[in-house]
């Protein structure tokens, strides 16, 4: 392990740090309020702290796209867009995204909302069929790397808009995802203070 | 009659203002979260009134930073790395500060403002800076390379690369104080040394070493107090949870979530450890002064 020491990096981000862990030990409900599954996920990441002196970052497109991390735990969004960040003349080919094949994979998604009472709630639905207006979608794609939840933003959409190099395709979210994978959703306030404090166990290792 | 020693003594009225908003309140903020309780949602409940205190909380940072605890990782590594980080600022700060106050000469402007030159730039993208020279491929490699010792992962969770990293931070902050020191020592005491038969290193060693002690201590203190907290250097120039600092614990979870209780009651830890360190400061500059009175 000594050559790989150092070069791997996880989210620093509870849930999706612990929910890897929780993958891990094969308990795919990656919501759990159950302490001692939440302790047995913290376990699985102390053992990779130990094995390959783990690494926690959130600009994981900056560290891979460096070369300081070879292998890192990324969010889809900032893997679409590494291309910008890689060396002059480094080819995007140099970077792959794994994502496992029969889709089981993590899945996380931020969300907006308009709050109930809120002052202007026309002028913020206007803002949502913005967003979820196919050509800004493919615009903002442009720009962050990352996709709205629109049925036409497939995998060969993105290729053809030349928003996604071929070899990165892994990286976009496909609608059976949301099927197969384990989403990531609200924990419940008992679950929040085991996760938190599992967490800040792991970072203090 | 005017009362002149009223007239000056109201000058440190905004001093104190300034000390109640910004230190007093704020700490007994922090004292509040630390003695407080957590409401059915985990989120802190501030408890103002000292009679309500919860010590759980207090207790659970206090045990947790002793061998053994959550937080002992944490805490054994702040105290080594300011520790070291305080020697090599004085192993490389005091001869500077010696050379700058003693044989510059009228250079002595132009070496204080290279000195203070990095002032200009933010600490953050220094440390920035840092991370260019370390890379793998960064010149420091190349350097290493060239003189044939070889390639080193200075970025890659290296506590060594912490300690050089903060020591390049904060270095200035001890030059300045223990240059003040060595300027202004009476050179009529080097004179009476030298002219009772000691050689230089003798006059140095008895001499001007124990008359700038206050200022290495005054040095020590200003670079020791921001480095307990420090957080940002070690996350930028390592990132692994091996050569966490106390800083990084506290910022982890003071950030959000339910955890901010545990937060601030760490930072008491951390300022009763910087309480026991200031007092003797003060009783080490009280007790120089009455020598030097004598």
């Amino acid at each position: 392990m000594g050559e790989i020491s150092g070069k791997v990096a996880m989210l620093d981000d509870q849930r999706e740090g612990l929910a890897f862990g929780l993958l891990r030990n094969g308990i795919t409900d990656v919501n759990t309020g159950k302490k001692d599954q939440v302790e047995g996920a913290k376990g699985a990441i102390q053992e990779l702290i130990d094995k390959v002196n783990l690494r926690f970052y959130t600009n994981d497109y900056q560290h891979i796209a460096d070369g300081s991390i070879w292998l890192h735990q990324a969010w889809g969004g900032d893997m679409t867009a590494i291309g910008y960040y890689l060396p002059k003349g480094t080819p995007v080919t140099a970077v792959s995204y794994w994502w496992p094949q029969d889709g089981r994979g993590l899945m996380g998604n931020d969300t907006m909302a308009v709050l109930n009472g809120a002052p202007h709630p026309v002028l913020a639905h206007l803002f949502l069929d913005h967003v979820l207006d196919t050509e800004e979608a493919f615009l903002n794609m442009e720009f962050t790397g990352y996709q709205q939840p629109l049925t036409e933003m497939t995998p060969e959409a993105v290729v053809e808009e030349e928003l996604v190099p071929e070899n990165l395709l892994s990286a976009i979210v496909r609608q059976d995802q949301f099927e197969k994978g384990f989403l990531q959703g609200p924990l419940s306030a008992e679950g929040m203070g085991i996760w938190e404090t599992a967490w800040s166990e792991i970072k203090a290792t | 009659m005017r009362n002149d020693g009223a007239i000056w003594r109201n000058f440190a009225i905004p001093g104190v203002v300034w000390l109640i908003l910004f230190v007093v309140i704020p700490a007994y903020a922090v004292l509040a979260v630390a003695m407080g309780q957590i409401n059915s949602l985990l989120q802190p409940v501030p408890q103002w009134n000292p009679i309500d205190w919860n010590v759980g909380f207090v207790k659970e940072a206090f045990t947790s930073v002793v061998p053994g605890g959550t937080y002992w990782p944490a805490t054994r590594n702040t105290i080594t790395y300011v520790a070291s980080t305080v020697v090599l600022c004085f192993a490389i700060g005091y001869p500077v500060a010696y050379y700058v106050a003693r044989h510059a000469g009228r250079r002595k402007g132009l070496l204080l403002l290279l000195i203070f030159l990095p002032f200009w730039v933010s600490y953050l993208m220094r440390m920035l800076a840092w991370i260019g020279l370390l890379a793998p491929d960064g010149y420091v490699n190349q350097v290493l390379g060239w003189i044939g010792i070889g390639h080193t992962e200075w970025l890659s969770g290296n506590p060594y690369s912490v300690i050089a990293a903060l020591t390049y931070g904060y270095i200035p902050y001890f030059i300045l104080p223990v240059y003040a020191g060595l300027d202004r020592l009476d050179q009529r005491l080097l004179e009476a040394s030298r002219d009772l038969g000691a050689n230089p290193i003798r006059s140095f060693l008895r001499v001007t070493l124990p008359l700038s002690w206050p200022s290495i201590l005054a040095g020590s203190v200003l670079i020791v107090l921001p480095m307990f907290g420090d957080y940002y250097t070690n996350d930028l120039i390592s990132g692994s949870p091996h050569t966490n600092m106390l800083g990084n614990s506290v910022n982890l979870l003071v950030q959000g979530g339910s955890q901010k209780n545990l937060g601030a009651a760490l930072v008491l830890v951390l300022m009763t450890i910087l309480a026991i360190g200031m007092l003797y400061y003060l009783w080490e500059t009280k007790r120089q002064q009455e020598k030097l009175a004598a």
